[in-house]
């Protein structure tokens, strides 16, 4: 279990990442905004490089999601598809739901209710 | 309760059409409601919890309100890199009419632009019914922000 020792509970959003059985699971948990995508990136980067078979991001606890939030959703959707990784979203709240809808991204992703639906596919 | 001196009575009967700016040029754009903070994006997310609850306030629904939260974290987002050291991001506020108009600004250095070609910008504008940059005032670039209420 690789487990971010440098996080702490103060930080607008926490990132905690999970392997097992070739799937990778980051759950966020905060604000995805200019301050806090940066950090996001590099880890979300990270896993794709270790290609896993699933990435899946589970943002139950995502509070809100700016445009540089979406954009990294894009970055990470392509870069998956080059790297052959599925990667899938868990989210079912507004916050994350309303921007992905409002600016048409909602189709482009594998949308689950819960971590367990994601990563049975 | 205090009865608004004359002269800002009358400023604030304008602000219906905040975009046009006061006697003091885009800084001093009077609006009812005005959050100052150090153009810092640390400090973003007070804004735009301002923006919402104002929006929450004036009836908009859950969705609407998710979406002038957003479009507000976006157009601080585009210019507090801009803002001069040291300078302020201002955002006005001004609900009237069912709908809440925006107008966020920082002071910039002579020449400094707003670029409309981003993702950003393009989320910004699918978020709100209109969004202008305001670069008329050399000294503080802005972006005008407007939501209606979708329900009446």
């Amino acid at each position: 279990m690789a487990t971010d020792d440098d996080l702490t509970a103060e930080d607008p959003l926490g990132v905690d990442v999970q392997r097992s059985n070739g799937a990778s699971v980051i759950r966020l948990a905060g604000e995805i905004d200019m301050l806090t995508t940066p950090a996001l990136r590099a880890k979300v980067n990270e896993e794709l490089q270790g290609k896993p078979s699933v990435l899946v991001l589970d943002m139950l606890s995502v509070e809100f999601l700016g445009s540089s939030g979406l954009a990294l959703l894009v970055e990470a959707l392509d870069e998956s598809r080059n790297r052959d990784v599925a990667l899938r979203l868990v989210a079912n709240s507004r916050p994350v739901s309303r921007p992905l809808q409002a600016t048409g991204l909602t189709d482009l992703f594998a949308l689950y209710p819960s971590v367990e639906a994601a990563l049975a596919g | 309760m205090q009865t608004p001196e004359p002269q800002q009575r009358d400023r604030s009967s304008t602000a219906t059409d905040p975009g046009a700016g006061g006697p003091g040029g885009l800084a001093e754009t009077p609006t009812p409601v005005e959050v100052r903070v150090h153009a810092d994006p640390a400090l973003i997310p007070s804004v735009r919890a301002v923006a919402a609850d104002l929006a929450a306030r004036a009836d908009f629904d859950l969705d609407a309100v998710s979406d002038l939260r957003m479009a507000v974290d976006e157009a601080c987002s585009a210019l507090v890199p801009l803002a001069r050291e040291g300078g302020q991001l201002r955002c006005g506020f001004a609900m009237a009419d069912g709908r809440i108009d925006v107008i966020c600004r920082v002071p910039v250095s002579d020449g400094a632009t707003l670029r409309q070609d981003t993702f950003g910008w393009r989320v910004l504008t699918t978020l709100t019914d209109d969004a202008q940059v305001l670069d008329a005032d050399p000294e503080w670039l802005g972006i005008h922000l407007r939501k209606q209420r979708l329900n009446p």
